[in-house]
């Protein structure tokens, strides 16, 4: 036993990514293990992942996700040039608007799903997966190259001045209002807004969003401050630092993918259930890699081989790779690609794909945990639901 | 979760097949290199994982015990043991009939929260 299964492992650092909070992780019982090629806090000596959950449902967990690759996309034809690679319609996004959108292969599968934010008039911030980020940036240079030899007026550049921070949970708000003196309570930042911002005189860009289903805020800070901006954070009672491994269960519950497991470069976004990511114009327009692939999943006659659902599972956890089967004849009919106990729902809660024909809600399955069959229930997602602040 | 702590690691009561761990009188407790431990005493073996095991898995959430008769080899997969990010295989650390669990552990841990 003790075999971890997750990707996780603790090495010593050989070559290892390091945050700017690196030295401030370990200071406060980060237990550090390498992620994406970084080193990152997969949790802290003094909160259990379980209570660390509760916490972030009920308080504010502030969370270092400078791993994840920040990118500017500036020029002229920067949202011709991005809706060349993405599903979304970026045209249409209000300044200071995000929107999450996938980045699609010539198969139709998906790349990485990523937030476009239109920053100003005249460029975009976009953020995308820290495991994705070195094929990311290898297909949107190549593209990029493409489009500039064809005379082009754009660029892609790595923002690599700045450390990305989470701080999710419903106590977030508050804690960012003081900070920024904000008399309004920020009650005028919605949910997959961004702004610039001055939180006791640190600049940053801050967006209100994150991947845990609470309120909440992502910041962009520049490198030297982000020890700083996050002392400032901790400050607050109602704040506690937060590790990588809880940030799996809180998507978890909130129906949110974790690219690499839920979504994959063969899963379509109709299949991964995103098609509400396509734009409409897109719909009709197309003009991203694989839309006829796409395309031609969506409306009459649209054939969909398989589809991402939720599911609650009896007995013991169903997780990454469990068969999924028909209670009908045994055979299997689909897998699950995430799973775990939910400490909100206190049931096991799991993500999976099945055959086209069995995705409807409340159609009764079967997974096979360890050679044991056990009963589980298509769900709707998201289990836990959504605290989006939408004003 | 105390309660979990001080129960968890008394998982199952084996009756191993060779019971050369015990001495007329004396209940042996040994370990193998997985973390399991076996204490025989008069012919009947009862095991569970060490205090570091159940410390290195952080909140434990479900236990799977194995059925009561069932016969197991050494080193077959007997058990496993879940905190919310994992699932540990726990190996049955000798050969033997499973006479009696721990039933208290039957129950998702999560519903003590």
């Amino acid at each position: 036993m003790l075999a971890t299964r997750r990707g996780f492992s603790t090495t010593t650092a050989a070559k290892l990514s390091k945050t700017s909070l690196y030295d401030f992780h370990v200071k406060n019982g980060g237990k550090m293990v390498e992620f994406a090629g970084w080193s990152m806090p997969v949790q802290y000596s003094d909160l259990g992942v379980l209570a660390s959950h509760e916490w972030t449902r009920k308080k504010a967990s502030l969370f270092d996700v400078s791993h994840m690759l920040q990118t500017s996309w500036v020029g002229k034809d920067r949202i011709k040039f991005i809706e060349s690679l993405i599903v979304a319609d970026v045209e249409a996004l209000p300044v200071g608007s995000s929107t999450l959108s996938v980045f699609t292969n010539d198969a139709g599968g998906i790349i990485d799903d990523t937030v476009v934010n239109k920053r100003s008039e005249s460029s975009l911030y976009v953020v995308s997966n820290a495991g994705c980020a070195e094929k990311d940036l290898k297909h949107i240079r190549s593209r990029l190259a493409d489009f500039q030899n064809k005379g082009a007026d754009v660029d892609v550049k790595v923002i690599d001045t700045h450390s990305l921070v989470a701080l999710q949970g419903p106590k977030a708000v508050n804690i960012i209002a003081d900070l920024a003196g904000a008399t309004n309570g920020l009650k005028d930042f919605k949910f997959m807004t961004a702004r610039e911002l001055s939180l006791k005189g640190i600049p940053v860009y801050i967006s209100r969003c994150g991947y845990t289903g609470e309120d909440g805020f992502e910041i962009s800070v520049p490198h030297a401050e982000a020890v700083k901006l996050s002392e400032l954070i901790l400050e607050r009672e109602d704040a506690k630092l937060a590790g990588l491994a809880v940030r799996d269960s809180l998507r978890l519950e909130a129906g949110l993918c974790l690219y690499g497991h839920d979504l994959d470069e063969t899963v379509t976004p109709v299949e991964g259930a995103l098609t509400w990511t396509i734009g409409q114009r897109r719909r009709t327009e197309g003009g991203f890699p694989g839309s006829a692939k796409i395309l031609s999943q969506i409306g009459k006659g649209a054939v969909v081989p398989r589809r991402r659902i939720g599911l609650f599972v009896e007995g013991a956890p169903a997780r990454e790779h469990v068969e999924i089967l028909n209670p009908a004849d045994g055979k299997v009919i689909g897998n699950v690609t995430s799973g775990c106990p939910s400490p909100v729902l206190k049931k096991n809660v799991a993500m999976g794909y099945v055959a086209n024909g069995f995705h409807k809600a409340g159609t009764e399955l079967q997974v096979r945990v360890r050679g044991k069959v056990q009963k589980a229930v298509v769900t709707k997602m998201p289990f836990v639901e959504h605290a989006y602040y939408r004003g | 979760m105390s309660f979990a702590a001080r129960t968890i690691s008394r998982l199952s009561v084996i009756r191993p097949r060779f019971s050369t761990l015990s001495l007329r009188g004396y209940a042996t407790k040994r370990f193998t290199k997985d973390h399991e431990w076996v204490s025989v005493s008069d012919g009947v073996g009862t095991f569970g994982i060490s205090d570091y095991a159940q410390k290195a898995l952080g909140d434990v959430v479900f236990i799977e015990l194995p059925e009561v008769g069932k016969v197991f080899a050494k080193k077959d997969n007997i058990s496993a043991v879940e905190s919310v990010k994992a699932a540990s295989d726990i190996y049955a650390p000798v050969s033997g009939e499973v006479v009696a669990v721990n039933s208290a552990l039957a129950t998702s841990l999560l519903d003590q929260l």
